[in-house]
C-alpha cells in the first residue's frame, strides 16, 4: 500500500514536471553572443522573460578568452541535438566559424531545434548568412542599413514605428490593437519563394536598405524585417534583422508583446496542432474491418485535433480542416465540420458521405498544412471494392429498364401468337394439298 | 418520264407484293409481326431519346437487338417460304416471278381449289426435297433460333 502511494505520488511529480515544461518539447536554449557587439545586460529583459518561460539558457561567448572553438551543439554523430533551441545574437568574430558552422546549423535545424536567428547590420557573419539563404531567406550584407526618410523618428532615419496589426501572420501575432512596434538599426531580406516561409513583417513601403556606396539591397516593401520557415519536420526558424528591436529599452516601451508572441511561436510554445486520432465507418457504424467498402457505400470521416495553448492541449478551433479521397488524384476534397470536443481535442467530420463510383486502393488523408501552424498529416489506405456480380440492381428495379424489358415481352408475346397463327394457317395452305395427294394417291 | 416509270415500277412492284402476301397467308403473317417489331424498335429508341439517357444501356441493347434478330429470323424464314413457293412456280414456266403475277394467282387459286394436277403437286414435291429445305424443318429452326434468342435477351437485360 505505501509502495502504491509512493508510486502514484511519483507519478504526480513527474506528471507535474511534464506541465511545467511551457513548450511541445523541453526548453533548453542555448545563447550565442558576441560581447562586442551585444551586451546581455541590454538584453537583459528580454533574457528574463525567456527564463519566466521556464527556458534553461546556456550562454555561449564566441569571443571571449575561454572559448572554445571547437564547441558542440550537436551530438558526436550530429543526428540529434545536445540543446533544443538556438538563439544567435549578431556575431562578427570569425572564432566561432569552425565550429559554428552553416551545415552545422542547417543540420542542428533538421534535427528539430528551433532557431532564433538575430543580425544587425554590423554583426552577419557567412555561416548565419548561409544557413539563411538555405532557407530562402537573404538578409542584407554587412553595411547594410535600413532606412526610413519619410517617417524615422531619429535623425539617422533608422528608427521607425510599425503597427503591430500589419503582422502577416495570425498564427504568429494577433493584433487588432494600434500598438506600434519600433524598429531600429536594423536591416531587411529579401525572400524567396519557398512554400514554407512564413514572413511575418514586411518593411514599409517607404523605407529603403542600402550601405554607404548607395548600392541597394531592398526597395519598399520589397524587404521584410522579419521572417521565418517552418521544416517539414515542423522546427521553427525565425530570423530578425536587428537586435535592438530586443534591447531593454525598446522591449520595455513597445516590442514586449510582440517578441513574446513571436518567441513562443519559435521555440513551439504555441499555435502547435497535432492529431489525436482519425477514424472511418460506415454510415450504419460498422467499421472497415467488419465490412469492407465497396463502391458507392455510405460512409464518415472523423478526426480528432487538438492545439497547443497557454502550456496545454485544447481542442482546436478551425474551419478550414479538409478530408482528401485520394487515388493519386483526389476525387473527393471535403472541408469538414467541426463537432463535439473529446476530452483536449475537437472532433472534425465530413459527415456521411458516398464513395465515388470506381474501386480501387484509395488514401483516406487529412494533410492540413498552413502557415504558422504545424503541418499535420493523417493518412490510411483502403482498398474499395467493385460490386461483386450479384449485387448490381435486377432490371426490374430500374424504372427505366421496365421499358425495355416490356418491349421483349412484347416480343415474345407477338410470337407466341405468331407461331400459333403460322401453324394455323400452315395447315390451310401446305397440308390440305398434301391431304389431297394422299387422297388421290 | 424517269420519275413516272420508277412510280409505275414501284407501284407495279407493290401490286406484285400485295398479290404475292394475299396468295400466301404465312407470308401475310410473318410480315404484319415484322411490322409490329418495327414499331417496338422504333418506340425504344424515341424513349430513349426523350428521356436523354441511355442508362441502363445493357437493357436497351437487350431490348432493341431483342426486335433486330427476332425480324431476321422471321426474314429467314420468309426467304424459305418464298423459295419453296417459287419453286412451285418455276416447276410450271421458267419465267421472272415479277412478271408472271397472273400466272402466280391462278397457281394458288388451283391450289386453294384442289383444282392443280396431281403430278404437278408431285414433282413440285419432290424438286423441293431434292434441293429445299422443307417448310417443316425451317420452321422447326426458326422456332429452335427464336427460343434460344429470347433466352439470351432474356439474360442480358439482367
Amino acid at each position: 500500500m505505501l509502495l502504491y502511494n509512493l508510486i502514484t505520488l511519483l507519478c504526480v511529480c513527474l506528471m507535474n514536471d511534464v506541465c511545467k515544461a511551457l513548450s511541445v518539447h523541453p526548453l533548453k536554449t542555448l545563447v550565442v553572443f558576441d560581447s562586442r557587439l551585444t551586451s546581455l545586460q541590454d538584453h537583459s529583459e528580454f533574457l528574463q522573460s525567456l527564463e519566466n518561460r521556464d527556458h534553461e539558457l546556456v550562454f555561449e561567448q564566441v569571443d571571449h578568452e575561454d572559448f572554445d572553438p571547437q564547441f558542440y551543439f550537436l551530438s558526436e554523430d550530429e543526428h540529434s541535438n545536445l540543446y533544443d533551441n538556438m538563439i544567435i545574437f549578431p556575431i562578427k568574430t570569425k572564432r566561432g566559424s569552425s565550429s559554428l558552422t552553416s551545415s552545422k546549423l542547417l543540420k542542428f535545424y533538421e534535427n528539430g531545434g528551433d532557431v532564433l536567428a538575430i543580425t544587425s547590420p554590423v554583426g552577419v557573419t557567412d555561416p548565419v548568412r548561409l544557413f539563411l539563404n538555405q532557407l530562402s531567406i537573404y538578409p542584407a550584407p554587412k553595411g547594410y542599413i535600413l532606412r526610413d526618410y519619410f517617417n524615422a523618428s531619429d535623425e539617422k532615419k533608422n528608427t521607425f514605428a510599425i503597427a503591430g496589426s500589419d503582422s502577416l501572420n495570425d498564427y504568429v501575432f494577433n493584433s487588432s490593437s494600434d500598438a506600434e512596434l519600433v524598429y531600429s538599426k536594423g536591416s531587411s531580406a529579401l525572400l524567396g519563394s519557398s512554400d514554407l516561409l512564413v514572413p511575418i513583417l514586411k518593411a514599409p513601403s517607404t523605407s529603403l536598405n542600402k550601405n554607404v556606396n548607395d548600392e541597394e539591397w531592398t526597395i519598399g516593401s520589397q524587404g521584410y524585417l522579419i521572417a521565418a520557415f517552418q521544416n517539414l519536420k515542423n522546427a521553427r526558424m525565425t530570423w530578425v534583422g536587428s537586435d535592438k528591436f530586443f534591447a531593454n529599452g525598446l522591449y520595455e516601451s513597445n516590442n514586449k508583446a510582440f517578441i513574446e508572441e513571436l518567441t513562443k511561436w519559435t521555440f513551439r510554445e504555441k499555435s502547435v496542432i497535432k492529431v489525436n486520432g482519425a477514424k472511418h465507418y460506415h454510415a450504419d457504424k460498422t467499421s472497415y474491418e467488419e465490412l469492407p467498402y465497396k463502391t458507392t457505400d455510405e460512409v464518415v470521416y472523423e478526426i480528432l485535433l487538438s492545439e497547443f495553448k497557454d502550456n496545454k492541449w485544447i481542442p482546436y478551433e478551425g474551419t478550414d480542416v479538409q478530408f482528401e479521397l485520394k487515388m493519386i488524384d483526389p476525387y473527393y476534397r471535403l472541408t469538414m465540420n467541426a463537432e463535439e470536443n473529446v476530452g483536449e481535442s475537437k472532433k472534425f467530420t465530413t459527415g456521411v458521405f458516398k464513395l465515388p463510383d470506381h474501386h480501387g486502393v484509395f488514401t483516406f488523408q487529412v494533410d492540413y498544412k498552413r502557415p504558422g501552424l504545424t503541418y499535420v498529416e493523417s493518412k490510411s489506405t483502403h482498398a474499395i471494392r467493385n460490386l461483386a456480380h450479384t449485387e448490381y440492381p435486377r432490371s426490374w428495379e430500374i424504372t427505366n429498364a421496365r421499358v425495355y424489358l416490356c418491349s421483349i415481352f412484347a416480343v415474345i408475346g407477338l410470337w407466341l401468337v405468331f407461331v400459333v397463327a403460322f401453324i394455323a394457317t400452315s395447315k390451310k395452305v401446305v397440308n390440305k394439298p398434301t391431304a389431297a395427294s394422299k387422297k388421290n394417291n | 418520264m424517269s420519275t413516272e416509270s420508277t412510280f409505275k415500277q414501284l407501284n407495279k412492284a407493290l401490286t406484285t407484293y400485295f398479290h404475292t402476301i394475299d396468295a400466301n397467308i404465312n407470308l401475310k403473317i410473318i410480315d404484319i409481326f415484322n411490322l409490329g417489331l418495327v414499331i417496338i424498335a422504333v418506340f425504344q429508341v424515341v424513349f430513349m431519346t426523350l428521356i436523354r439517357d441511355t442508362f441502363p444501356f445493357n437493357a436497351f441493347l437487350s431490348g432493341f437487338i431483342c426486335c433486330v434478330s427476332q425480324f431476321v429470323l422471321n426474314v429467314c424464314l420468309r426467304l424459305q417460304m418464298v423459295e419453296n413457293f417459287q419453286v412451285v412456280d418455276d416447276s410450271n414456266v421458267l419465267v421472272n416471278p415479277v412478271s408472271d403475277v397472273k400466272k402466280n394467282i391462278a397457281l394458288s387459286n388451283e391450289k386453294n381449289n384442289l383444282k392443280k394436277p396431281v403430278s404437278v403437286v408431285a414433282k413440285t414435291e419432290s424438286i423441293n426435297q431434292k434441293n429445299k429445305i422443307s417448310e417443316k424443318r425451317a420452321f422447326a429452326e426458326y422456332l429452335l433460333a427464336s427460343l434460344i434468342m429470347h433466352f439470351v435477351c432474356l439474360h442480358f437485360i439482367n
